[in-house]
């Protein structure tokens, strides 16, 4: 065997195995929404301005996966979505929630200040946001102004049973035309070539979930679907090189 | 210039023109004035609730309880609510049944049902309830320890429908004695229910609800049809005693015999006189989701709604679509550029019949409503790279000048993506959900344009092209 193809199948080797245990520990890295976690919902009296939201998630959750999505038809709502959100992280949140308009409120009242005054305006201005934000928090409501939820997983396995059944009878009917196939092209060895083709099929199933594993790449309902157009285009590409060496041989 | 190769010139002229605004109108839109705006004709597309959004129930278990009236029997057991002053008779209602009346708290659940092995159970009925239904996206989320359970339809679907039927009927059917609410016969002897329409004169329609009973059911509904009939009391009053038959404490019909009854079925007439297509098949589609809800069983917990259902946007926003949109029109421009390369003119002219080809099935898929999902669009990206692989082909084959250029690059590409158009014709068929109908309808929409676009536009421009 060449040198080239035994590298290539030793790298491939290596992603599979690493691929497996990486699953094996970790899992797959399963989309936000899709794994259990928990949501705050914060009802806005007006339309909100998401990048805004995502500016507050950025800076309560640092470095940890979040994801902001609106609620309803007026946008007045949202959803801030986490694996988990400590009290803390909720308080945090709410504060920053209510005052993130009431600000913006308030500078619309606040009238013109003379330049000596501006320095005591701050401080007061500041004693009297932080003593406004903390009486706002305190009257929120959950269940109105807020709610917290703790959301259970959406499993895989119902989001990709709908596919089964027609991969299933789509994976048969290809391998029997597949068969009809190398037989009408008089192939010398068809349950060899047959085979061959499935047995590549199945590697390069491997070695691309090796790859969303390893790379944590978000899984989604788009798992199943796009690892079978990968291998359709594999199929066809393999296809197409073997009507090719064929046309090369007969010439 | 002969007359005829100057015909083909302007015909291949005219065939360009067209792709040319095929693809004007598939990525530009058609822009008329509508009340003093430019608004666009073409169709938007219809996309999943993985792009567009989903409705999102939140529902807990019912613990509520409430003091009701009972009818209890030797062995402790309730054997119905009391109901009385249902009575077509005028004399003081009496407590003939047999049974003693008791006061108890009445649990939505009994402590004994709230396990995750029911609600589990409870989580599957619905799903299957929701296949039957033609729900075509959805999602459940489950608490397996407190039961809490979040249900999301897609807004393309009939929401109140599938929600009020699917997620929150219970489907507890019973037949009871009208007048003092005992439960005659319970659902623990219903075998199966099914729909049939019946009309006398062809033209107007009376839909009935066939319960099937097993035969201790069936020997029950003998007896009573023996009992609840109508009749002169001692008074010489004309009374009539009633069954209903009930679904989670409603009535759904009420009647009496006429005659004793032998079969061990009963049909329930759900709406009669109905002689309007539209309103005969609503009733049908009506029955049929009574039917299904009998055939699956009842839900073993009872859950109670936290909220009126929120649209949650997805996280794929407007700019999204637009970065994918611009995504798609680079792509096709390289194509066009690759293709011009190698092939010059006709590789220009490919480029832009690949371009229109994937324009028409967009627009397609828009004009027909088809739900868009994330397969769909990857669908889109297959078929753009098996029209590329024709078109490099039918060149390759033109540049070669073989005379059957076209049905040899035919003939070899359809021996190559024969996989494809398995999997086109068998997501079609499986239309369980939008995913799965998408992917297959975009596959199959795709490929049969690409057949008749090729074969009709490029076969002729590009064979045509520096012929003399």
């Amino acid at each position: 065997m060449e040198t080239k193809k035994k590298i290539l199948i030793a790298i491939i080797a290596i992603i599979i195995i690493a691929g497996c245990i990486v699953v094996g520990i970790k899992g797959f890295n399963v989309s936000l929404y899709l794994r259990e976690h928990d949501t705050l919902q914060y009802t806005f009296e007006q339309k909100f301005n998401k990048d805004d939201i995502i500016s507050i998630g950025n800076e309560v959750f640092g470095e940890k996966d979040f994801e902001v999505r609106t609620v309803e038809v007026f946008d007045d709502s949202v959803y801030i979505i986490s694996e988990t959100i400590s009290e803390e992280e909720k308080q945090a949140l709410l504060e920053k929630l209510s005052a993130l308009y009431q600000e913006s409120t308030d500078e619309e009242t606040n009238t013109e200040q003379t330049a000596e005054n501006v320095a005591d305006t701050e401080t007061n201005e500041t004693i009297n946001t932080d003593s406004e934000t903390t009486s706002v928090v305190d009257e929120l409501v959950e269940g109105t102004d807020y709610n917290v939820y703790h959301d259970s997983k959406i499993r895989l396995r119902d989001l990709l049973r709908p596919y089964i059944l027609p991969t299933i009878i789509s994976a048969i009917i290809i391998i029997v035309c597949m068969i009809i196939r190398y037989k009408i092209l008089k192939s010398e060895k068809v349950i060899k070539n047959t085979l061959k083709v499935i047995g590549k099929s199945i590697i390069l199933l491997l070695l691309l979930l090796s790859i969303v594993a390893i790379l944590r790449i978000p899984v989604s309902t788009w798992i199943l679907p796009g690892m079978m157009f990968f291998v359709l285009i594999y199929l066809v590409i393999n296809f197409e090189m073997e009507i090719r060496r064929k046309d090369e041989k007969a010439d | 210039m002969g007359k005829k190769t100057l015909s083909k010139k302007l015909m291949a002229i005219l065939l360009t023109l067209i792709s040319i605004a095929i693809i004007v109108i598939a990525f530009v839109g058609i822009y008329m004035q509508q009340l003093n705006k430019l608004k666009n004709i073409v169709p938007d597309a219809t996309y999943s609730s993985e792009i567009d959004g989903a409705i999102e129930y939140r529902l807990s278990v019912d613990n509520t309880e409430e003091e009701a009236e009972v009818y209890v029997d030797d062995e402790g057991n309730i054997r119905g609510e009391v109901a009385n002053g249902n009575s077509t008779s005028s004399e003081d209602w009496e407590n003939n049944t047999g049974f003693t009346i008791e006061s108890q708290i009445i649990r939505q659940n009994s402590d004994d049902v709230l396990n995750a092995e029911n609600y589990e159970k409870t989580k599957g009925i619905i799903e299957k309830r929701l296949d039957s239904m033609g729900a075509t996206d959805y999602s459940i989320r489950l608490d397996d320890n407190t039961g809490y359970m979040v249900v999301e339809l897609s807004e393309n679907d009939d929401i109140n429908y599938l929600y009020e039927t699917a997620v929150c009927t219970t489907g507890k059917i019973e037949v009871i004695d009208y007048q003092t609410g005992v439960v005659l016969i319970d659902d623990s002897h219903i075998v199966s229910a099914s729909v049939y329409p019946y009309s006398q004169d062809g033209i107007t329609y009376t839909i009935y609800l066939n319960i099937e009973f097993d035969e201790e059911g069936a020997q029950i509904l003998n007896d009573i049809s023996t009992e609840y009939i109508a009749y002169t009391n001692d008074n010489g009053e004309s009374v009539t005693d009633y069954v209903s038959i009930t679904m989670d404490g409603s009535s759904i019909y009420t009647t009496y015999f006429g005659e004793e009854y032998t079969d061990s079925a009963i049909s329930v007439p759900l709406g009669s006189n109905i002689s309007d297509e539209d309103t005969l098949n609503a009733y049908i589609e009506s029955a049929q989701s009574i039917a299904t809800i009998i055939n699956l069983e009842e839900l073993p917990v009872i859950y109670t709604q936290d909220n009126t259902g929120y649209l949650i946007q997805s996280n794929i926003d407007d700019i999204a679509l637009l970065v994918l949109k611009v995504v798609l029109i680079v792509l096709l421009i390289l194509i066009t550029i690759i293709f011009t390369i190698k092939y010059k003119l006709k590789g220009f002219l490919a480029g832009i019949f690949n371009a229109a080809f994937i324009g028409l099935l967009i627009l397609i898929l828009k004009v027909l409503g088809i739900v868009i999902s994330i397969s769909s669009i990857i669908s889109i990206g297959l078929l753009i790279f098996i029209n590329v692989l024709f078109i490099k082909k039918y060149l390759e084959n033109l540049k070669n000048e073989t005379e059957k250029s076209y049905l040899q690059t035919l003939k070899s590409f359809y021996s190559v993506i024969f996989p494809i158009i398995i999997v086109a014709f068998i997501y079609t068929m499986f239309s369980v959900n939008s995913s799965i109908t998408g992917i297959g309808m975009t596959l199959f929409w795709g490929l049969l344009i690409e057949i008749l676009f090729n074969t009709i536009i490029s076969r002729y421009v590009l064979s045509n092209i520096n012929k003399k």
